[in-house]
């Protein structure tokens, strides 16, 4: 068994001294992500590789989760990513969207832990998958290092400059994460990107727009898969874990209530106001930018998107359909 | 030796360290109910003090109640089983007292804190919590054990003793603890006096806290607000309905579009005048796109007309979509 201490390059300052534990991975390894009862999910398909993550946001699930705050990366990845790429070959009809980031960042831990080097050439180039790297950290020495291009789309989680250095605070600025991602697309990479969670906040409108006008300084809308839009929504057991471990947040300011699922989330209408207002912001920019929401409502996305999935198939099928029409 | 084997000697009262009681573990003291008995009876059950070996002192180990309410009685002297030091260690003393305790009667939380606190002097927290939480009905965890002498060392007398007869709960408690003195008794001054429920104590705080940290007041001003202030000191409410009012008022603050909605929807319900009990039910939060209609009826006849009645009615989009009217 190997432990790793953590002093990446682009992260020293605000990640050192972690303690990482490099543990055999024994349950599945290939997930589909579990959805939420109630609401549209994207079909979305989790590879665990690790388990919690140095950037420490103030509303991460994880906090419930892993307690104890370790850091876990699973050493017997690359024995057992055979059983993923079987799945994958016994239905070559299906798309496969893959991502890493679930149970922690995609690629807090690359500097170390190398994934992007086992995954990318095993997974890239191939017809019926897509892997897809989502971040908050500018660690992409790994990507561009590798050969490969197609298959991979290296997606950023954005927030407003508020929520970015308050509750992100160990995540880089939103213009540093947005130059990582100009680097990767002038290297060839489709990109993604996640405006997950939205916060209301004071100026909120406001704030969102510096972000977006940022997005589009740096960044060519044709090379976006797509834009995820998600509102902030938690387990009720984790306000408490928020409230002592990161006391000034704001994030918890906002009019919540129990959705469908047993999570709280914003009462709807602020929701469809959110969603509204960043839509509409979006299509001023580009009007082909992949747009979904995440765990939603079919009423929601009516209301604020012009239009619905209806279920969770349409909505994998609309991603699938970004998919194809990037990597063919 | 066994207990009953040391003689019963009277020990005069100045003699025993009653100031420093290192081995009670009851909370509240509260010797009154006792004193009537011994006038009546007597001691039945002699205290037990321990004679300390380098002073003519004596360390009370049992009965601290007992000696106070006979001292309360004017009495010079009480009749105690003394144990000499050398017999009986801090850590037996405890331990003696613990289970002299616990054979009688269920410890309330302060007085568990207080034995987890006189037990950490002598025991090491592993072993606590190896060997003694679950003697003391707690679950083996860091958690419970923290809670626990917590609220033993850190609350106000007046908080402790709302918590040894449960007007308080350990929820409440633990949340009261990450408060500054001045804020936990405003709290609890005002739980007490509404008789809040366990479930009502644990919804005020978290509405007090939610609405305090968003509006950046301190919980005392926020209680100190006018309308709310006037709530709780109306009297032409009954308790219960003040409670009701308080925490609709304060829910009504912490969510005003979901406040606003609701008002709305009740305005529209009763603007469109249903009858024979009919009516139109909101989902939980409006989350749910689904209205329900209840319906009584006897013909379909009847039925056809009701459904078309209720269907042209003017204010039925604001009973759909209430949040839609500002
Ligand atoms: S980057 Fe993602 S996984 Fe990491 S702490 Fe933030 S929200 Fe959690």
């Amino acid at each position: 068994m190997k432990d790793y201490t953590l002093t990446t390059e682009s992260n020293k300052s605000k990640l050192n001294n972690y303690f990482i534990k490099s543990i055999p991975f024994k349950g599945e390894l290939l997930k589909p992500c579990p959805g939420t009862k109630g609401y549209i999910c994207c079909g979305y398909q989790i590879l665990n590789i690790g388990a919690n993550c140095p950037l420490d946001c103030s509303y991460c699930i994880l906090q419930s989760y892993f307690k104890d705050g370790g850091l876990r990366v699973f050493s017997n990845l690359e024995e057992r990513i055979g059983e993923v790429i079987t799945v994958i070959e016994s239905t070559p009809e299906r798309i496969y969207r893959i991502g890493t980031g679930e149970f922690t960042d995609s690629l807090a831990l690359d500097p170390l832990t190398k994934w992007t080097s086992l995954l990318i050439p095993l997974f890239a180039e191939r017809k019926n998958l897509i892997l897809e790297l989502k971040t908050k950290t500018t660690s992409i020495k790994g990507l561009i290092d590798s050969r490969h291009r197609r298959g991979i789309i290296v997606s950023w989680s954005l927030n407003s400059p508020f929520i970015s250095e308050r509750d992100e605070s160990k995540s880089p600025s939103i213009k540093a994460r947005l130059m990582a991602a100009r680097k990767c697309q002038q290297e060839g990479f489709s990109l993604g990107f996640h405006f997950d969670p939205l916060v209301t906040h004071r100026g909120w409108q406001d704030q969102y727009l510096r972000t977006l006008e940022l997005l589009a300084q740096y960044i060519n809308p044709k090379a976006i898969v797509w834009i995820s839009m998600g509102s902030f929504r938690y387990m009720p057991e984790l306000k408490p874990i928020i409230r002592k471990r990161h006391p000034d947040t704001r994030i918890l300011d906002g009019e919540f209530i129990m959705g469908l699922d047993g999570k709280m989330r914003y009462f709807k209408p602020i929701r469809i106001e959110l969603y509204s207002y960043m839509r509409h912001h979006f299509e001023s920019w580009d009007k082909d930018l992949g747009l979904y929401l995440c765990m939603e409502s079919n009423e929601v996305w009516q209301q604020s998107m012009g239009w619905s999935p209806g279920k969770t198939e349409m909505l994998s099928d609309y991603l699938d359909a970004r998919v194809r029409k990037f990597f063919g | 030796m066994m207990l009953c084997d040391y003689p019963i000697v009277f020990v005069a009262m100045e003699k025993l360290a009653e100031g420093q009681p290192s081995f009670a573990i009851t909370f509240p003291l509260n010797p009154d109910s006792l004193i009537e008995s011994i006038k009546t009876v007597g001691i039945i059950n002699p205290p037990v003090v321990r004679q300390k070996s380098n002073t003519d002192g004596f360390d009370i180990i049992l009965g601290l109640r007992r000696i106070t309410a006979f001292k309360a009685l004017g009495h010079a002297t009480i009749p105690c089983r003394v144990i000499p030091e050398k017999d009986l260690s801090d850590l037996d003393s405890i331990m003696l007292n613990l289970h002299d305790n616990l054979t009688m009667r269920i410890l309330n939380p302060i007085e568990k804190g207080m034995a987890l606190a006189l037990l950490l002097r002598h025991v090491s927290r592993q072993d606590i919590l190896a060997d003694y939480m679950q003697l003391l009905g707690l679950p083996r965890h860091e958690p419970a054990l923290n809670l626990h002498l917590s609220i033993a060392n850190e609350l106000s007398e007046d908080i402790k003793l709302g918590i040894a007869a449960e007007r308080i709960s350990m929820q409440a408690a633990s949340e009261m603890l990450s408060m500054d003195p001045d804020t936990r008794e405003t709290v609890y001054h005002l739980i007490t006096y509404l008789r809040l429920n366990v479930n009502y104590q644990i919804q005020f705080i978290e509405l007090l806290i939610d609405i305090s940290k968003r509006d950046s007041i301190t919980i005392p001003e926020l209680t100190r607000n006018r309308d709310l202030s006037s709530l709780i000191n109306d009297s032409d409410l009954s308790r219960p309905q003040k409670t009701r009012k308080v925490m609709e008022f304060l829910r009504d603050i912490r969510n005003p579009r979901l406040a606003q909605a609701e008002k709305v929807f009740r305005k529209a319900l009763s603007s469109i005048n249903l009858t024979d009990g009919d009516t139109i039910v909101a989902p939980s939060f409006y989350e749910s796109p689904y209205r329900e209609l209840r319906l009584r009826f006897r013909t379909r006849k009847e039925l056809k007309e009701k459904l078309q009645k209720i269907s042209d009615m003017e204010g039925i989009d604001d009973l759909i979509e209430p949040w839609k009217k500002r």
